[in-house]
């Protein structure tokens, strides 16, 4: 690992492959995704449920690969200190340091991230303590400015509280409270407000999109909910079926999504104060990882599907024009079309 | 509406009891729903709308008499449907059936899809056991599933094709009026299409009456004629679908549509500040003033009523100098 000049990208992802089970009977749930992603840049990734987004998160931080998984690919993180690391390749008390402090995460489910059976406080004083080697006293501190600075109207109160005396938003901003207290230059953010009601779910983004701008952190913002996307970030990677399909800057690809999945996802949605507009429907269902279909993984469900080419070969993703990169063999026929 | 409508529902409540200590004494009660009325015509679609602990699901079961009302009326073409006794009430389910969110809970895992749809129809006495294949066949249709799932196990369905044995399985005893709690907030993104394309189908080809319920009011806007929304177990305000999204007359319907996050447009937002108040000791005066933009002392004062503010839109709030 050499160390890197002001210019490199914070992580590059190279290739990952992440397969569950032993083969011929294993589940690939990431199939060569490759990307990068600057320092304070923040990319979306777009997904159903079974598309590889999570696990892709989840690999970032060395959380997959262990015994049941096997991780092949690259996936390369510049550090505070300069130095590059590859996640794939570091050892779990490598990664232990390279966690909370340079790449944290934070889940959907906040209930199910923390532990029920100890304060508020103790948890992130916890943090604190370990990441940045502060003293009980200075680590209370710390937390309050951090819970303040969250938008926790009584933080005395929150720490001396346990999880399950705090309400969904309460717990999520404890949960990015504590992801942040290793202050990581990137932070993966999977579903967070996914469980949330939607007035809780705008103030939580509200947060974010704040603490983003004050800071300066990256963020991997992992998502099933395109609305959410545009609220929050600048480029947006589409999964499908375990690799990305489409990936580009967000207002143009929400605008004019180019490739056949992104647009019948687009099309699939109602949009508020859209009444009269029909939505369509996808047909089929997600394929299954263990029987993936051949060639391009969405041709059974596309409506431009050409039988003998889109299911002879798996397209690749090519570059349409700088930054805008589509998996799709037909892209430019469909585009001179005006399909 | 002139005709009477298909049901009626009147100043509706229902409290959770909530006891304490060795003997349970009474300490208080949970207002889930609270005095809340609205109607719904023959094939109309009312979506009910709020955030958790707001009623709606309350609300939906109440109507159904799946949980006892406090208090309130509710008819059914104009039979009280909280005076009915046991057989009437079997009849009641005939005309009126529920489906829920997960369409993984709502299926007996050990039961053929043919025999969870056929249930319904041998428990009501609708079928001789040699109809029986025969309306499974013809309702495996009507949710466009192809016929041969009659013989499948749910664990063999994907969560569309779960939910649409379960939407069979509502219509399989016939009926004039569906309660739709959340029915699509379980599936993907590419799946809900679907199944909103279904009910939407289902409306206007059987004329099925609905309540749907449900947190996401853009595909609420696509299948209701009217939204009624709810906090606190309170109704706020209830119109026409396309007027309450595009001039909601309500702050908190108004806090509610500018949170929903929208790929293509840039509307103002609204940050409500807080949490739902917990329902055991709602705010007195209107229950949404401790987060209200746009809140005033009198809005403790009393609860305010619903009033008409447009042919068919009426709204609990006392302020109109704001929307």
């Amino acid at each position: 690992m050499t160390g890197i000049t002001e210019a490199a990208p914070l992580l590059v992802v190279d290739n990952l492959v992440v397969s569950f089970g032993r083969a011929p009977r294993s589940v690939v749930a990431a199939r060569g995704v490759s990307f990068e992603m600057r320092r304070q840049e923040v990319v979306a990734l777009v997904g159903e449920s079974g598309s590889g987004k999570s696990t892709t998160g989840l690999a970032l931080l060395g959380l997959v690969g262990d015994g049941a998984a096997s991780v092949e690919g690259s996936i390369r993180i510049t550090r505070k200190n300069g130095m590059t690391d590859d996640v794939a390749a570091l050892p779990e008390r490598r990664l232990r340091q390279l966690r909370g402090n340079d790449v944290a995460m934070i889940f959907q489910e906040p209930m199910s991230s923390l532990n029920p059976i100890y304060t508020i406080g103790t948890q992130i004083i916890e943090a604190l303590t370990v990441h940045r080697r502060m003293s009980q006293r200075e680590a209370r501190g710390e937390a309050l400015s951090l819970l303040t600075q969250l938008g926790v109207a009584s933080p005395e109160k929150c720490l001396v509280s346990y999880p399950h005396q705090l309400s969904g938003g309460m717990r999520q901003r404890v949960m990015i409270a504590m992801a942040l207290s290793g202050r990581p230059a990137l932070l993966i953010a999977d579903e967070p407000t996914t469980a949330l009601d939607v007035t809780i779910q705008a103030q939580i983004i509200d947060i974010l999109k704040a603490l983003q701008h004050e800071t300066g952190m990256a963020i991997l913002f992992v998502t099933h909910d395109l609305g959410l996307v545009s609220e929050l970030a600048e480029r947006v990677l589409v999964m499908y079926a375990g690799q990305i399909v489409e990936e580009g800057p967000v207002d143009r690809v929400f605008a004019q999504p180019r490739m056949p999945y992104t647009q019948a996802l687009m099309r699939s949605r109602p949009r508020l104060g859209g009444k009269g507009t029909k939505i369509e429907a996808i047909p089929g269902t997600v394929p299954n990882l263990a029987a993936l279909p051949q060639g391009c993984s969405f041709h059974p469900r596309c409506p431009h599907f050409l039988p003998g080419r889109c299911d002879a070969t798996e397209p690749p993703l090519e570059v349409a024009e700088p930054g805008w990169k589509i998996r799709c063999i037909r892209w430019r026929e469909l585009e001179e079309g005006g399909l | 509406m002139t005709a009477e409508p298909l049901l009626q529902v009147r100043r509706l409540s229902k409290l959770y009891d909530i006891r304490q200590g060795l003997f349970s004494r009474l300490v208080g009660h949970v207002r889930a729903v609270d005095d809340v009325s609205f109607d719904i015509g023959t094939s109309e679609v009312l979506g009910l709308a709020g955030e958790s602990g707001s009623g709606k699901t309350t609300i939906g079961r109440s109507v159904l008499r799946l949980v006892e009302p406090t208090s309130g009326s509710i008819r059914f073409e104009g039979k009280e449907v909280t005076a009915f006794d046991r057989p009437q009430l079997r009849d009641f389910r005939r005309s009126a059936q529920i489906v829920f969110q997960d369409p993984y809970a709502s299926i007996d895992p050990t039961m053929s899809v043919g025999d969870a749809i056929a249930e319904p129809l041998r428990v009501q006495g609708l079928a001789s056991r040699s109809e029986i294949p025969d309306r499974v066949e013809k309702l495996l249709t009507d949710v466009a599933l192809p016929a041969d799932f009659a013989r499948r196990r749910p664990s063999d369905l994907s969560g569309g094709q779960r939910q649409r044995v379960v939407i069979a399985r509502a219509l399989a005893v016939g009926p004039r009026f569906i309660v739709a709690d959340e029915p699509v907030s379980a599936l993907d993104v590419s799946i809900q299409a679907q199944i909103i394309s279904l009910l939407e189908d289902l409306k206007s080809r059987l004329g099925l009456a609905m309540l749907f319920i449900s947190h996401d009011l853009a595909v609420m806007e696509y299948l209701s004629d009217r939204i009624a929304v709810v906090y606190l177990g309170k109704l706020m305000e209830i119109g026409p679908s396309r007027d309450v999204v595009a001039t909601p007359k309500h702050p908190y319907t108004e806090a509610l549509i500018s949170a929903v996050p929208d790929p293509s447009s840039r509307r103002k937002r609204i940050i409500l500040k807080g949490d739902v108040p917990s329902p055991v000791s709602p705010p007195s005066g209107c229950v949404f003033r401790t987060r209200c933009p746009y809140a005033l002392p009198d809005c403790a004062a009393a609860v305010p009523a619903t009033r008409e503010v447009r042919p068919g839109h009426f709204k609990a709030c006392i302020r109109d100098d704001i929307l």
